[in-house]
């Protein structure tokens, strides 16, 4: 153990710590019903309204004024059907509520090869079945029953019940789902035509840039789909920190056979949680 | 990463299954964080049950622009530094009582870790706080020098440093085990 970089390996490799089966249900109870509780919490006086308070303030109604006019601006940026970026857009949303499968090949943050299959209900763009395959993990997740399986500790997590890890990523959604990040983020989603040289051909460039990071999306002029989202880091904080990218994204395709029937690996420890 | 985005949009909104996945996602690795920086299974248990209580409870009130993995990272970091200058208070106040328990494993076992990791958390152990903060946060934390120099209130100079004597010292304590 003389090399710098071996023991760094090592405290990154051979240092887990694990909750116990006991300890993680424990937890879970107490973190769900804070957030509950803090739902239900509402302040306890009752405040002058907002408005009251600006319309007594000059400053205050000049400040509001120029709030609405800055919002107008950025609605018909986002959303003016007559524009040739919302028709792109909603031509997308359209054509992804169509899809039954998707299959992706990607990357994970720090290179490696990840793959998944899911199946969309086109009612509610949430998955039916859901497979993911990284160097680090495996997940299945059917309806009703997950299985979540870590390579690095040989463990299988049989997750039955509540929670529903295929409704986690809304692929058959993502379009929209962008559109609400990126107002939730302050943000606004760029449209860009431009030439992608691996495909030969011009595609719709999404682009949803913010100080962190910055989420593209290449969408197929004629079927409208998406056909990769890249996750890049911009220069801070932390530049080179994101980088999950969807490379490939195919839709429709005949499912592999067997892909959802999870297969528990030789000399795996099984833990099973079972929720109500 | 794309899925702790819409998670955290998610979350925002008060869903219970972003929440859960969330908690899913991150329990072992702010467990194993906070085992790295206190060596004791049940102040660790505290720090991370504490960051995911609060984290639950600020739905309403929850911005985040960052990765939602650094800052759960450094809210760990910040209870269990809080921890740390409580116990030593307490050391201070009770001085010459046996107060602090190192065994990784709780007496009922809440925290599981193979021996090879109990060995190598008692090494991280012997180092000073500020080279165990800047190990654990670069290496298992995977932040930037940048990012652990603004968390300490250093220099990326003093953190760089840091880290460097740091590994030597666990180095030269390693081998010291497998020589005896």
């Amino acid at each position: 153990m003389t090399d710098m970089n071996n023991i760094e390996e090592i405290i990154k490799k051979k240092l887990n710590f694990t909750a116990s089966a006991k300890l993680h249900e424990l937890m879970l109870d107490d973190v769900l019903n804070a957030q509950e509780k803090s739902k239900k919490t509402k302040p306890a006086v009752t405040l002058p309204s907002i408005g009251r308070i600006i319309m007594r303030n000059r400053k205050a109604q000049l400040a509001l004024s120029a709030l609405i006019v800055v919002a107008a601006t950025l609605a018909i940026s986002f959303w003016d059907r007559s524009a040739p970026t919302a028709y792109a857009i909603e031509q997308t949303i359209e054509a992804m509520r169509k899809v039954t499968t998707i299959h992706i090949l990607g990357k994970t943050w720090d290179g490696g090869q990840m793959e998944i299959w899911v199946t969309t209900d086109p009612e509610t763009g949430e998955h039916d079945h859901f497979y993911f395959d990284s160097p680090y993990s495996t997940t299945v997740a059917i309806p009703g029953e997950s299985y979540v399986y870590d390579k690095q500790t040989n463990k299988v997590t049989h997750m039955i019940g509540g929670h529903d890890i295929r409704s986690d990523v809304r692929f058959g959604r993502f379009i929209e789902d962008m559109s609400d990040v990126a107002k939730s983020l302050g943000t606004e989603i760029r449209i860009d035509f431009v030439f992608d040289p691996g495909r030969g051909k011009e595609v719709i460039l999404l682009v949803l840039e913010h100080e962190s990071h910055t989420l593209e999306s290449k969408i197929d002029p004629e079927t409208k789909l998406p056909l990769s989202m890249i996750m890049k880091a911009s220069a801070q904080p932390q530049p080179g920190y994101y980088g999950q990218s969807l490379d490939e994204i195919y839709y429709d395709l005949p499912l592999p056979d067997g892909i959802f029937e999870f297969v528990i690996p030789e000399g795996a420890e099984v833990i099973e949680k079972q929720y109500k | 990463m794309i899925e702790d985005e819409l998670l955290k949009w998610r979350f925002k909104r008060g869903s219970q299954e972003a929440l859960r996945r969330i908690y899913e996602k991150y329990l072992n690795y702010l467990l194993t964080l906070a085992m790295a920086l206190l060596n004791d299974a049940g102040a660790a248990e505290d720090v991370v049950h504490d960051v995911f209580v609060s984290f639950a409870g600020s739905t309403e009130n929850f911005k985040l622009i960052g990765s939602l993995r650094g800052y759960l990272a450094s809210c760990v970091l910040n209870r269990a530094r809080d921890h740390i200058r409580s116990t030593r208070r307490q050391t201070v106040a009770a001085a010459g009582a046996n107060s602090a328990s190192s065994d990784p494993h709780g007496p009922e076992q809440s925290v599981i870790c193979t021996e090879e990791s109990a060995r190598l958390n008692r090494a991280i152990a012997e180092l000073p706080n500020d080279q165990r903060e800047t190990i654990i946060l670069r290496v298992k934390g995977e932040m930037k020098f940048k990012e652990i120099a603004r968390l300490q209130g250093v220099s990326v100079n003093t953190v760089q440093g840091r880290y460097r004597y740091g590994l030597n010292k666990l180095r030269s304590i390693l081998n010291g085990e497998v020589e005896k």
